[in-house]
Parts: structure tokens; sequence; C-alpha cells
């Protein structure tokens, strides 16, 4: 197991290396930031001032060395638009994305899980049929659409609930149902397609004939060997949303950090993009790697050389 | 960086539990020294107001304003020894009356007695020195110093409340630029405060102070009970940022907002069929039009006669109706009313396309090169894609082939504000909010040949606009911008458009007339109904 999370993290460090470069050139990509930082009334001096106070007059390979050691030391820089350090507007901005997406994706869970495996338990039935048009649902809903119609029903025609905003328990609702209810479509249908193969095999069919009861069979022993899926498709899923759920936040005026990613792109503020993406992908990869772990604990297949 | 935790006022939804919040500005020292003076108990008894905004200011510091956007916050906190009246004319704020000598030069200001900083200490004529002094130094890198403050050559303080201020140059735009480019600050305040004092604690003599700020979600303001005039009839103002157009105007809709700004015509229209929201538009100063590239673009747009033509060949009205709704004010001029010398008598170029085919005929334009119109993508200008595909219809109608290219503002705003013009761009789509009545900032970025937003070139206007600003009488200035104004709409270096309306969602318990000619919202005078 040691050797397995040695390796995992070895791997992790060189994707990040590569990951570093790679956000540096795709940043620089989107042109020079000047024009949007400075205004109108600017001389050509001050413009001037502005790309070499933040560097951006010198050759690139050496904006990315500086930019690497900085990195190792834990600065990104200050952001073009606001002046205040990068690293500490994104980490203001990722408690909020990982609070959205843990309520999110447990409501997604608590929406996919039951129905995917009373789904496969009924196979045919019209519950089955009612589960599959849900799917299709929560699938094909855009979340814009799904996060605006939840605004008119419950925030103005059912005033119960805040439209927008974040800092109370009330401000989570309407997003994370959108977003737990778009996860939950595909989470269902996993889970439903896992649990009617495992249910299938031989080892299942085996201890009905024993006569273990159903609950135990289903829960304990099918929903297990089918969890192997379902868990890399949540740690995916909870990845994705930490930096993908930006059009959620914008709806619900959440000051997420995929909201702040998109502007910083829009506004070609580097230093916020850079640290904005290297976090959540350091999230992200911390994810993958609790659910390898995961993966070894359910299954030991897989951390056995 | 400090953090601080403070108590959310309990919005109309129920009292709210504050949780996981870290804000990005210190409130709390900032709260204390707002509330220090101010008349804290009295503004705390009067009711909240909730203003729901697009999108945040980029600093709190006005030697910093990166541009338009940030002035929803500058407006309200920080005050010019003059600024714009309830009418959006100059009219004298921290000071109470001034003098001019017969030059223009010599400017003797006297402060109000009862003008006072947020954090109670009087405003003095050393506190405007000081605020001269520090728009000016290099180590403020005050991006916006070269349109008023550059041209002082020296603050005098006469007394406690008396200065005199020395111009190096006459400039007839220098009390209008007052109120965006030269805020009062004060001294104690920068000297004690350290590095970035604004960032940290803005403290202005504004009728709102500032209490805390969340980046990207709120900012927090308290009535300023020692106002000078403009005390506001509400205590703590909250000013959230909800940039999704949907969900902000939701927010009145809802009465989570008293207030919401920059509401887009598309939306305007069937709120107004709500009976608990009121529209009410006022005319703002941001133009939209087409700028020509008569330096290096097509070689027919280097004629005048043909860049008219392309003026006569858009219906404007009907265009503003099919993209706007109504919610826009057509022009003729590269202004439009209530911009000083903006009421020069013209001829308008009028909707007729079949002169405009004749004119391009007879100048021998190249109809089978097409032109190539720069717009920009969705975001920032309401209806700007749809105002871009309408104008190349309407040039198509009469022959004009058309090739349209979208880009996003990024890329967009590095094409039209670019050092060297591109050959490949023959039109493009633009847009610019004038700061107040005065035509100076607009003429000489926008038209005057090599500046950053022209595209255009002509020794006869430049000499003109260069000699704009140094008249002392009003009249005679006046005449002579007149003038200008008359020229370019000869030149035609744009395709004129419209003026957008401010566009406001306002609560029906809400009683406000915003102030015309001001791009963003003034809320001092915002009363209850």
């Amino acid at each position: 197991m040691a050797r397995f999370i040695l390796t995992r993290l070895w791997q992790t460090l060189i994707t990040l290396l590569l990951l570093t470069i790679l956000i540096f050139i795709l940043a620089r990509l989107t042109g020079d930031p000047t024009p949007l930082v400075m205004p109108s009334e600017a001389t050509e001096a001050d413009r001037n001032f502005f790309r070499q106070q933040y560097g951006l007059d010198r050759p690139v390979y050496e904006q990315y060395v500086i930019f690497l050691r900085n990195v190792l030391h834990g600065d990104f820089g200050i952001s073009f638009r606001y002046r205040e350090p990068a690293f500490g507007l994104v980490l203001a901005a990722i408690g909020p994305t990982l609070q959205l997406a843990g309520v999110s994706m447990l409501v997604a869970m608590l929406l996919g899980l039951p129905l995917g495996i009373l789904a496969a338990l009924r196979p045919g039935s019209w519950f089955a049929a009612a589960v599959r048009s849900y799917a299709s649902l929560g699938q094909a809903m855009p979340t814009f659409w799904t996060g605006l119609m939840l605004i008119a029903a419950f925030a103005i025609m059912l005033p119960v609930l805040p439209s927008s905003g974040y800092g109370t328990p009330a401000n989570f609702v309407l997003p994370a149902v959108t977003l737990g209810f778009y996860a939950s479509a595909s989470i269902t249908m996993l889970t439903w397609a896992n649990m009617t193969e495992a249910l299938r095999s031989d080892f299942v069919q085996m201890e009905r004939v024993l006569g273990i009861p159903r609950r135990l069979v289903v829960l304990k022993h099918a929903l297990r060997n089918a969890s192997l899926p379902i868990v890399t498709y949540l740690g995916l899923q909870f990845g994705l949303l930490l930096g993908g759920a930006v059009v959620t936040e914008r709806v619900f005026a959440w000051p997420g950090v995929g909201q702040m990613l998109v502007d910083a792109i829009l506004n070609r503020d580097y230093p916020v993009v850079q640290a904005a993406v290297m976090l959540t992908a350091v999230l992200f990869m911390a994810i993958n790697l609790v659910v390898d772990l995961l993966y070894a604990v359910l299954d030991p297949r897989v951390s056995t050389p | 960086m400090a953090h601080a935790v403070i108590g959310t006022a309990p919005t109309r939804l129920g009292a709210r539990t504050e949780f996981g919040r870290r804000t990005w500005l210190l409130g709390g020292a900032a709260a204390a020294l707002a509330m220090r003076g101010a008349g804290t108990a009295h503004a705390q008894a009067k009711p909240p107001l909730s203003v729901a905004v697009g999108t945040d200011a980029t600093t709190m510091d006005p030697c910093r304003i990166a541009g338009g956007n940030d002035y929803f916050f500058f407006a309200n906190v920080f005050e010019g020894l003059y600024g714009p009246d309830e009418q959006g004319q100059p009219a004298p704020l921290l000071a109470e009356s001034h003098t001019v000598s017969p030059d223009g030069l010599v400017w003797d200001f006297t402060l109000r007695p009862n003008a006072r900083f947020h954090n109670g200490e009087p405003v003095t004529a050393d506190d405007v020195r000081f605020s001269w002094q520090r728009a000016v130094a290099p180590e403020t890198r005050n991006p916006r110093a070269s349109v008023l403050v550059a041209n002082i050559a020296d603050v005098v303080v006469l007394d406690e409340r008396r200065c005199q201020v020395r111009l190096k140059k006459r400039d007839a735009s220098f009390l209008n630029n007052c109120g965006e480019y030269w805020y009062i600050i004060s001294r104690k305040h920068v000297e004690s405060a350290g590095e970035n004092p604004f960032d940290r604690m803005p403290i202005g003599t504004g009728p709102f102070a500032f209490v805390e700020r969340r980046i990207r979600s709120y900012i927090k303001l308290r009535g300023f009970e020692q106002h000078w005039g403009r005390v506001p009839a509400f205590g703590e103002v909250t000013l959230k940022i909800i940039p999704d157009d949907q969900s902000r105007v939701a927010q009145v809709q809802t009465g989570e907002a008293d207030i919401v700004i920059n509401i887009p015509p598309v939306l305007a229209a069937p709120l107004q069929r709500l009976p608990n929201v009121q529209i009410i538009r006022a005319p703002s100063f941001q133009n939209i039009y087409i700028a020509i590239n008569a330096l290096n673009g097509h070689p027919g747009l280097q004629r005048a006669d043909v860049r008219r033509a392309l003026n006569m060949a858009v219906d404007k009205q009907a265009l503003l109706r099919a993209t706007m709704l109504g919610f826009a004010r057509q022009i003729e001029m590269p202004c439009q009313t209530g911009i000083f010398g903006c009421d020069a008598t013209v001829t308008p170029y009028g909707f007729d396309p079949t002169r405009a085919r004749e004119i391009l005929s007879q100048a021998g334009f190249d109809f089978n090169r097409p032109l190539r119109i720069l717009g920009q993508g969705t975001g920032r200008v309401p209806q700007a894609r749809e105002t871009v595909q309408g104008v190349a219809s309407f040039l198509n109608r009469i022959g004009v082939r058309t090739e349209i290219t979208m880009l996003d503002y990024g890329a967009w705003i590095s094409t039209y504000g670019a050092k060297e013009k591109d050959p490949n761009v023959d039109l493009i789509f633009a847009n610019f909010t004038d700061y107040n009545t005065d035509p100076s900032g607009r003429l000489l970025r926008q038209i005057r040949s090599g500046s950053v937003y022209s595209w255009y070139s002509n020794a006869e206007i430049d000499a003109q606009l260069d000699r704009m600003n140094d008249f002392a009488s009003t009249e005679e200035r006046r005449k002579f911008v007149q003038g200008i104004m008359a020229k370019l709409h000869e030149e035609a270096p744009l395709i004129t458009l419209w003026t957008v309306d401010s566009v406001y969602g306002v609560g029906r318990g809400i009683r406000w007339t915003p102030t015309p000619n001001v791009s963003w919202p003034v809320l001092f005078n915002v009363q209850r109904a």
C-alpha cells in the first residue's frame, strides 16, 4: 500500500509541474492584459510601467522561471484587477466552492444512489421507467435553466428562499439542488447499470439460493461490487464541481472559484488564473488520490503488485 | 492581510446567520473609524437599503480608478471640490465657493465649514493640497493623473479653509473634472494607515461611509450623518454584486434588493408590467457607435462623403426600436444632449439608402471589397451583437458587402485601443462613456489623431482640439466646441447610433430620481416612499 501511495504522489508531482507550464503558456495566449487593466486616460508611460511592474516585458521563459520560483514560496503574484495577492483571492473563493460542491454531491448521492438501486431491483416496472425519465431529464436540462426555473418557483412565485447570494444555509438550497439534480442523473444511471450487472452475477445468485436475506445481499454484497466505478465517478464529479460550476455560480451570485476563474480569464488576470487552476488541480488530484486509495480498500487487487 | 467577521443585517427573508465568511478588507477597523463621530446611533435607526449591481469595484483607492465601473462606489463615498448636482451639472461639493483669475490660471477655493471626513476629522485646505500631491506622486502611479492633476502647478494653503490652485495652463474642463479625477482625501488617514491605505480602509467625505467589503460579493456602506448637506435617508447600504442579469432582476422582484441597476432592455420591458417593481430610466452618457477606420482600412473610408453615406444607409430609429426596445436615445453627433457644446446646429444625416448608394457609386467605392466589421461579444454592452448585425444588414441593403467578426471584450478592447490600428478592420462597434458634461475627455481620446480610441486623423480638427480647453469665457468656449462638433458631423468619423438609458428596477417602497447623465447610481437622494 505504501508503495502504491508513493507512486501516486510522485505521479501527482510530475503532473503538477507539467500543469504549471501549460497554464502559464495558456494564460499568456489570451493576450496582453494592459488594455484591460489600465484606464483609457493612462499614458504610454503608465502602460509601460504596468508591464514592467508585473514583469510582462520580460521574455516568457524568464517570466516562467520567476513564476515557478515564486510558486514554490506560495506566492502566485498580485491580481492585476484587484491588486490583492492572487492566492488569497482564490483561497477566499475556494471555501464557498468546496461548500457548494460538498452539499451538491450529498444531494446528488441522496437522489442518485437509492434511485439507481431501486430501479435495478425493479427491472421493467413503471418505477424503472420513471427513473429513466428522471435521469434523462436531469442530463438534458442545462444548469442555468434549472437554476432560473428554481429561482422563479421558490424565490419569486413562492417566496420561501433567497434568489441568490451567499452566507446563510438558505442560500445553499437552490444552487445545491440545481447542481445536485444534474449530477444525480448520471449517478442514477451508473448505479442502475452496475447494480443490474452485480445482481445478475453468479455469487449473488448463489447467495440468494443459500437463503441470505435480500437486504444483506443487495446492500452488502451486490452494492459493494457495484460501487467501484460509482466511487470513481463520484470523485471525478466532485472534482468537476470544484472548477466547473461556473454557470451555477453565476446564476446564484455564488462567490466561488469557477466564476472567479472565468472572470480572471476574460480580464487576462494571469496571477488569478494561475492560482485558481493550480489550487483546483491540487484539490482534484487529492480527491483522485483519495478515490484511488478507497478503490484499493474496496478491491485489494488494485494495490497488489 | 487581516480578516474580520462582521454581523450581517437581517434581510426580508429573516435574520441570517453568518458562517465561514472571510472579508478581504478589514471591515472592523474601518467600521469603528467610520462610526466614530459619524452619528452611528442615528444611522442605525434608519432603515437599510439594498442595491444589486452587476460588477465589483476593482479598487477602493481614488488614485487607482480603472474605469466607469468603479464609480458606483466612488461617487457615493468620495467627493471632489466640485461634482455633479442632482441634474448632473457641476456644482460645489466640498468647496463652498470659488473665484478664478481673469487668465483662468489661478483658482481660489473656500471649503465648506462643515465638511468632514468619515473619521470625523474636518476637511482642511491642507488635505486638498495633500490630495493633489498624492495624486501626482510617481509612487502612487495614478494612471489617470494626466487628465487634471498633472496640470496643477501648485496648491497653496491660504488658511484652514482656503486654498489656491495654480494651473500650468488654462483648463476650461477643470471644474467639471474635479468630481471624477480629483477626490479629496485625508492626510491624517493616509499617513497613519500605512501601505495601501484605501484598499484597507477607504475614508472619504461622501454621503456614505465604507463599512465592509467581500470581493465579488458585496460592499457595505453606512449613511454619513455628519455630511455637509446630503445626509441619506438610509442607515446601512449593501451593494450586492450579482453578475447575472436575470438573477439581478430577480432581486427586485423578490424584494431582496430595493434597487437593481443596469437592467438590459430585454429584461426591462416585461418588468414594467409587474405591480411591485418600478422601472426608472435616466439618460446616461454611454454612447454606442461604429468607429470607421479612416486611417488604413478600406480605401473608400478615407473620404468624408463615403462616411456620411454609411451614416445615411442605417435606419437608426428602426434599429434602436428593434434592438434596444426603446431604452436608448438616437444621437446625431459624436456626443449627446447634456454634453457641453453638443447643441450645435447641424442637418441630420437622415435615413436615405438610395442617396447613400448614389454617393458611394459617385465616390468610386469598391463594392466588391467587403467591409470587415469587428463586434463585441455579449456581456458588457446591451445588445452589442444585435446592433452590429443590424448595421451590417442595412449596409448590405445598399450593396455593401460585410464580414462580421465577434470578439470577447478583452480581444475587442486590445484591437480598439491598439497603438497601431489593424488594417483588417474597417468598422468597429464601440461604446464610450463620458464621466461628466465636459466633452474634452471624449474628443481627446476618441477623435484626436493618435489617441487611444481614434481611428481617424485630421490635422485641422487636432489643432482645434488642442485649443478646446484654452478658454476663460464659457460662452466663447461653447461656440468653439459647437464648431468642432459641427465639423465632426460633417467629417463623420463614426456611424453614430444612440445613447443607452440607465435602466433601474426599483421597489415600490422606494422613491428615487436618478441623477441624469451620470452613468452610475448616486444614492444620497433615495427615499422611502
